[in-house]
């Protein structure tokens, strides 16, 4: 997937990644890489710029690891990055549900809504 | 086992990167972030069975172009330039200017003659100073941290604001040692009464050399940065 198509949803993507815990840069892109079936195969030097956007906005922390004999910086979600994860998915599931209904092929909708709604 | 590419490549960053004046420690933060992230990459690759010397090649491909990477990083350390030097403008000028006003104060029951042309001048300014430059410090501060999640600023006019507070400062600073400077005859005239005032008005004149100092340096950064965001 081209990375452009990815904009505006990165922040979410990585919120997301590491709100299954702390997890240093490579770790980041690798579970973003095989979590989506390796749909987002973004130049992987672009994923740190945005981890430290991330961190100066107070979503992310990061700390200085040494546990493998090298230096290695380690992110993990804030309170506050949890709450922005927590609207991103309830903002995703709306613009989902909005966008489905409209693609949605013809004849697909029963008495009772959309199918995909109902199965 | 060479690294000749992964090396190479980490000095294209640093250089890279090095645009943005003044952020040594920064720079070499990132630059080990990412030798670190290249690193698990290659052990990756040589794990599949890549070989060695492809393994290289292919790990720096997927990074993407140094070039790149830093000019993605370029906001990232202009908005903690911006920081840093909005902090220090809100943390100075309670301390500079509580000296500026005890100088001032301890002047009149000395009898000194504080109300000139000159100190007149000086007193507009300093209030123009807080009038203007304590909004944008404020400003730069908050939307070059956390407050960037409510008030996505560019880091571009970030570095505007703050650089119009720096501006602020350093002209009240510089019309506050003039002030100062034609008060002097009439402090250093009677020492023995005009002692503490003597002491005083040094510490408030070091304060603000100090400030003027550390302030004119960050103006200087702060237009390179932002002359670099102008041009990416």
């Amino acid at each position: 997937m081209r990375a452009e198509t990815l904009k505006g949803h990165l922040d979410a993507l990585l919120l997301a990644v590491l709100a299954d815990g702390p997890r240093h840069g490579y770790g980041v892109i690798e579970v973003l890489r095989t979590r989506s079936g390796g749909q987002f195969d973004l130049p992987k030097g672009t994923i740190y710029p945005a981890l430290h956007r991330l961190e100066q906005a107070g979503l992310v922390r990061a700390n200085w690891s040494q546990d493998t004999g090298r230096r290695r910086r380690v992110y993990e979600l804030t309170p506050a990055g949890r709450r922005k994860l927590g609207a991103e998915r309830t903002a995703w599931q709306e613009f989902a549900t909005a966008v489905a209904a409209l693609l949605a092929p013809p004849g697909a909708e029963s008495e009772n809504g959309p199918a995909w709604a109902t199965s | 086992m060479g690294d000749e590419l992964i090396r190479a490549y980490l000095s294209e960053l640093d250089t890279a990167l090095a645009v943005v004046p003044g952020s040594a420690r920064a720079r070499a933060a990132i630059v080990t972030e990412i030798g670190d992230g290249l690193a698990d990459a290659l052990t990756d690759q040589l794990d599949r069975g890549c070989p060695p010397t492809e393994a290289e090649q292919r790990v720096i491909d997927e990074f993407g172009d140094a070039a790149l990477v830093a000019a993605q990083f370029v906001p990232v350390l202009t908005a903690e330039q911006v920081h840093r030097s909005a902090l220090i403008l809100l943390r100075t000028g309670p301390l500079v200017g509580a000296l500026w006003l005890a100088t001032t104060l301890l002047a009149v029951p000395l009898g000194l003659p504080i109300v000139s042309p000159v100190t007149v001048t000086a007193a507009i300014m300093v209030a123009v100073a807080l009038v203007t430059a304590v909004p944008c410090s404020v400003f730069a501060l908050t939307v070059t941290g956390h407050g960037i999640r409510w008030w996505p600023v560019s880091s571009r006019r970030a570095a505007a604001a703050a650089l119009i507070a720096a501006g602020e400062v350093v002209v009240s600073d510089l019309v506050l040692l003039i002030a100062l400077g034609t008060q002097a005859p009439a402090l250093l005239s009677e020492p023995s009464r005009t002692g503490l005032g003597v002491v005083l008005a040094g510490l408030a004149a070091l304060a603000s050399l100090i400030r003027l100092t550390l302030t004119a340096r960050n103006t200087m950064r702060l237009r390179q940065s932002r002359a670099v965001l102008g041009t990416a």
